[in-house]
């Protein structure tokens, strides 16, 4: 498959949050500042590369030629797990800066259903390495890219005058319909 | 929210109070994604409430034989196993269903109901409790997930069906609104978020209105015993006037 | 056989994760970092670490 095809299909088309869902609980918790919007997402971008790259190796590198492709799931998750503890150690030990607007979004990563989904998502659509690269890096961008619309949405919305009962999620919620129509549009793109 | 609060009210208000979907906020993807079809929220409620109840059991067991350092890998280790075995089963079982839900099924390990659940209830309490707190919390997603897939199927495709998961064979089919007559942008993924946004303010408008009501009792009670208190004290002035 | 390697496999994988978390817990948090707080509010995964240290607070 084309390299660009692969790289706007999953970063407009079929995006995480719009057109998949996957993501929301970050989506909908962090979403409140753009400066928070912006740092988590950046984390998202770097752990989901390195964990679906490590993944895709474990995978092809110990689990089929061992015949243990059922055990994926849980490797999987383990992996990220790991990774993400691995990536707050060493921000921390190098990088105090970087720790300082990435460091609290790093935990919250571990569970975020986007990362599991982008490493088994490779495996699903059986692409080789440069392809799962491409698709590790589209995906979380197009996340990200929701998540800065959406954040400056929200600002705004904080001053605007909702019903008691829409405060909060429920008028997020419908911003968000309001944005998948807008995506829905880039369906004939490729 | 107070313990003895939770306690006072009944089944579908401790099902609206504490849902963990359209309350809490917890595990929207699933909920959004697979709520099309009446068969598909079906299969995935049943997916959740058993591997939450075992989850919460196996969890509930092990918690004080596993160091604290590594409880949470082992948690996920446990789920995973957990989603693996369903998983597996349903592929046998129920194909289509399978194919349907997609990754969807894998995702259920991290599901936040479950490893929350797992984290804040099951560690720290007994077998019994915590699988009753499983099949409950289960049972309110999936009383979710079936509000949700109604109103979709039935203002999107105007057709309300069920089928055999086994077989694939239709149970009932009925058609609610004519044809011609359905809007299709509940079946998309507008849609979900729409009709989510709206249950999602219907159960903040229940909280609220409830609120409203516990308070303005509490007041009404507080004005009681003022009242009270002053006619005990006037009676009370009087007793030594007389003597 | 497999079996052998699958527990092998998931062994290796969880002493990782107990060595990486417990490295990290002995990992010194970098100067004027020990009170970042998160602004993520309207979430509920109950079993954020995030979470927790907010409500001790």
């Amino acid at each position: 498959m084309n390299l660009l095809t692969i790289f706007l299909s999953a970063f407009l088309i079929n995006n995480v949050i719009l057109a998949k869902f996957i993501g929301m609980c970050p989506f909908m918790g962090v979403s409140t500042k753009l400066s928070s919007a912006i740092g988590m997402g950046i984390a998202v971008i770097f752990v989901i590369f390195g964990a679906s790259v490590l993944s895709w190796a474990l995978y092809y590198y110990a689990l089929v030629p061992l015949g243990l492709e059922y055990m994926k799931l849980i490797c999987f998750i383990l992996l990220i797990a790991a990774f993400v503890q691995f990536v707050e150690m060493f921000i921390k030990k190098n990088s105090p800066s970087l720790y300082k607007s990435l460091g609290i979004y790093l935990p919250l990563i571990t569970t975020n259903c986007a990362v599991l989904y982008v490493a088994l998502d490779n495996i699903t659509q059986k692409y080789n390495l440069i392809e799962t690269i491409v698709n590790s890096i589209a995906v979380p961008a197009g996340f990200m890219l929701v998540l800065v619309i959406f954040a400056t949405i929200r600002e705004r919305l904080t001053a605007s005058d909702v019903p008691e009962a829409w405060q909060g999620n429920p008028i997020a919620l419908v911003v968000a319909a309001i944005m998948a129509i807008a995506f829905s549009a880039f369906a004939g793109l490729v | 929210m107070s313990e003895s609060n939770e306690k006072k009210r009944g089944f579908w208000s401790e099902m609206i109070y504490n849902n963990p979907v359209f309350g809490l906020y917890l595990g929207i993807c699933s909920t959004l994604a697979i709520t099309t079809t009446l068969n598909n929220a079906i299969g995935m409620g049943v997916a959740v409430i058993v591997v939450l109840t075992i989850s919460n059991i196996v969890i509930s067991l092990i918690a004080p034989l596993t160091p604290d350092e590594i409880h949470i890998p082992v948690y996920i280790v446990v789920i995973a196993t957990l989603v693996t075995l369903v998983g597996m089963l349903m592929q046998a079982y129920t194909p289509e269903l399978y194919t349907t839900l997609g990754t969807f099924i894998d995702l259920i390990v991290v599901n936040c109901i479950i490893l929350g659940r797992a984290e804040a209830y099951a560690c720290s309490h007994n077998v019994a409790e915590s699988a009753r707190d499983g099949l409950m919390m289960g049972l309110s997603y999936t009383f979710s997930l079936l509000a949700m897939s109604l109103i979709r199927q039935i203002l999107g495709s105007g057709v309300i069906e069920l089928s055999n998961p086994m077989t694939n064979q239709l149970i009932f089919s009925l058609r609610l609104i004519p044809e011609g007559f359905e809007i299709p942008v509940f079946t998309t993924q507008t849609g979900a978020f729409l009709t989510f946004a709206i249950l999602a303010a219907l159960v903040s408008a229940y909280k609220l209105n409830n609120e409203k009501k516990e308070a303005a009792a509490a007041k009404a009670k507080a004005d009681a015993a003022k009242e009270a208190a002053k006619a005990a004290a006037a009676t009370a002035a009087k007793v030594k006037e007389a003597a | 056989m497999s079996v052998i390697f699958a527990i092998l496999i998931a062994a290796a994988l969880l002493g990782l994760n107990a060595w990486l978390y417990v490295a990290n817990k002995n990992t010194p948090v970098p100067e004027g970092c020990e009170n970042l707080k998160p602004d993520c509010n309207g979430c509920g995964i109950t079993d954020c670490t995030l979470r927790r240290k907010q409500e001790e607070h």
